[in-house]
């Protein structure tokens, strides 16, 4: 694990030298990481993912992020370049909720702020929101999606530790989403056309009935989430915390 | 005893070595930004950086025009950069959040730590057009509209909020704008001797035209005195090197840095470095690069070759 993480590091270490890079047109293997058109196949990503067989046999009710962005560099940022790092819960319909920081996206090179999404009406619609502060400190890097009730009424929350505390920034109304989440998501997107330099460890838990306790992304019958990602994105176990879930992230473009 | 001195004698000398190389590496990073071709401030929007972050929540405010213009450039991001029937409205965040979402999903909820951010000054700008979003979680697919909302800060124009679908925000609050004008013809060229018009209804285009070092590994060195050719997207290389082709929007010429300042309407664009006199067949072209240039934004391009 130590030789992996010195490796990564050692990827990583251009990072610093972003700005003496060329603001090339497009990145990754065959320039194909890019910001527009918008879409998965030209987003880059490097993220976690775990799917629960859903309700009413496996199924969950919230999810917390503890987002450790190390190094955050989007030489883009002037036209709308970003990179986020977040948590993403998806319900057995097509909308999602997500929450997380962004940098870049016409601000600045490498300020993280936290923001949220949300879609509905079948993925019809998507909705957004940009904080204009960036957090004060590591804690407030706490994300919380979470249904209390049960009955999908559910809520964001910023800078707290899970079970509500913190800042509640959005609720759903009532009927909008299901109760129950089916799947789970965290860790890197990139939409950006000149290579963005990022990486950053997570740590996350998923919130299941009926004590809404926190476990690791691993399901009741032994299926733990898997790491998915872009061509030549980094992606690991954290090592600071091994649990299914927590990763380790990077845009550095490893060869493979 | 003397081996593990040995050993940590190494590490000290390892992390000296670190700390030097990442010293060289600032400074390198500081000489290549003071480099970087300056535009005129007062040409854009205030561009929002880490010193002036909490400048969101107080200063002097934006027009109605240079927030429509903001929005026109996130338009363009989406995919759109003629957005049509555009309206807006001005109020605090939680009044622009509130009619952009209508409630609908959900709603934003103020607290103590949001509470300055709900009270800060924006605009509130409605578009129609063909709009694609551009968050998009792994396994979806992005979400598109014929309706999009921007919450714009008043302050630095940076974006609150979003919306995309197909049904348009409703209030009393919103009242019909256009977009300001801009001339018809070609870009403004930097120095070029056409007015200064409506700049802030144009992008820059900031590059650098290089070529590789010698030996391997070595800075990249400029071009100077190379020509610029800026085509309509999709134009083939060989047609961009003619540079009296029609489908040429604008052309510069680099300066001793190998650098170039460009005015661009918002779209996107083909940029090549051709080289001076590079109207034969014969003359040597750099490989064309995709640009998007966004109103009232600072676009970089490095043109290799």
């Amino acid at each position: 694990m130590q030789k992996r993480v010195l490796l990564l590091a050692t990827l990583c270490l251009p990072s610093l030298f972003a700005p003496s890079v060329a603001h090339a047109k497009f990145w990754g293997p065959g320039n194909t990481c890019f910001r527009e058109p918008a879409d998965e196949q030209h987003h880059c990503y490097a993220t976690e993912e775990w799917i629960l067989a859903g309700y009413p046999t496996e199924y969950g009710d919230g999810a917390v992020l503890f987002d450790d962005t190390k190094t955050a560099e989007v030489p883009g940022w002037s036209s709308g370049d970003f990179v986020t790092n977040e948590l993403w819960l998806l319900f057995n319909t097509e909308n999602y909720l997500e929450t997380g920081v962004m940098v870049g996206h016409g601000r600045n090179c490498c300020t993280l702020y936290p923001f949220y999404a949300y879609t509905r009406n079948n993925h019809q619609e998507m909705y957004e929101s940009l904080s204009p502060a960036a957090p004060k400190n590591a804690y407030d890097n706490h994300f919380e999606i979470y249904d209390p009730s049960h009955t999908g009424y559910w809520g964001i929350w910023w800078g707290g530790n899970g079970n509500e505390t913190g800042s509640q920034v959005w609720a759903s109304g009532g009927g909008e989403y299901p109760d129950w989440f089916k799947d789970l998501q965290n860790g890197m997107e990139a939409g950006a056309n000149s290579q963005p330099y990022s990486w950053g460890r997570t740590e996350v838990a998923s919130v299941e009935p009926p004590s809404d306790g926190w476990t690791e992304w691993l399901s009741g019958y032994g299926v733990p989430s898997k790491v998915s990602k872009s061509p030549h994105q980094c992606v690991y176990r954290n090592p600071e915390s091994n649990h299914y879930g927590n990763i380790e992230f990077s845009t550095c473009l490893i060869e493979e | 005893m003397m081996l593990r001195l040995k050993i940590r004698d190494r590490r000290a000398a390892a992390a000296v070595l670190v700390l030097a190389v990442l010293s060289v590496g600032f400074a390198l990073t500081s000489t290549f930004a003071s480099a970087t071709p300056a535009v005129d401030p007062g040409e854009l929007p205030a561009e929002g950086n880490a010193e002036t972050e909490t400048s969101a929540f107080t200063g002097p405010t934006m027009s109605s025009a240079s927030a429509v213009q903001v929005a026109i450039g996130i338009a363009t991001g989406a995919g759109d950069a003629n957005p049509t029937g555009m309206s807006q409205m001005a109020g605090t965040f939680a009044e622009t959040q509130a009619v952009m979402s209508q409630g609908k999903g959900g709603s934003m909820r103020e607290s103590a730590e949001t509470a300055a951010w709900f009270k800060s000054a924006t605009y509130l700008t409605v578009m129609h057009g063909h709009f694609t979003g551009q968050l998009v979680a792994p396994g979806t697919n992005a979400v598109e509209g014929t309706v999009l909302a921007v919450i714009t800060d008043a302050h630095n124009g940076w974006i609150e909020g979003e919306s995309i679908g197909d049904t348009a925000p409703s209030s009393t609050s919103l009242s019909a704008v256009t977009a300001p004008a801009v001339a018809d013809g070609p870009a403004l060229e930097a120095g070029g001797g056409r007015a200064r018009i409506a700049a802030s209804a144009v992008g820059v285009l900031a590059g650098r035209l290089t070529r590789a070092g010698w030996p391997v590994g070595a800075p990249r060195l400029p071009l100077p005195d190379w020509q610029v050719v800026v085509g309509k997207d999709g134009l083939p290389q060989h047609i961009i090197a003619g540079l009296h082709s029609p489908n040429v929007v604008a052309t510069a010429r680099s300066d001793g840095n190998g650098a170039f300042i460009l005015h661009l309407r918002p779209g996107r664009y083909l940029v090549a470095g051709v080289e001076t006199g590079g109207a034969s067949a014969h003359a040597k072209v750099c490989a064309p690069k995709h640009v998007t240039i966004a109103a009232g934004r600072r676009t970089a391009i490095e043109i290799g070759c």
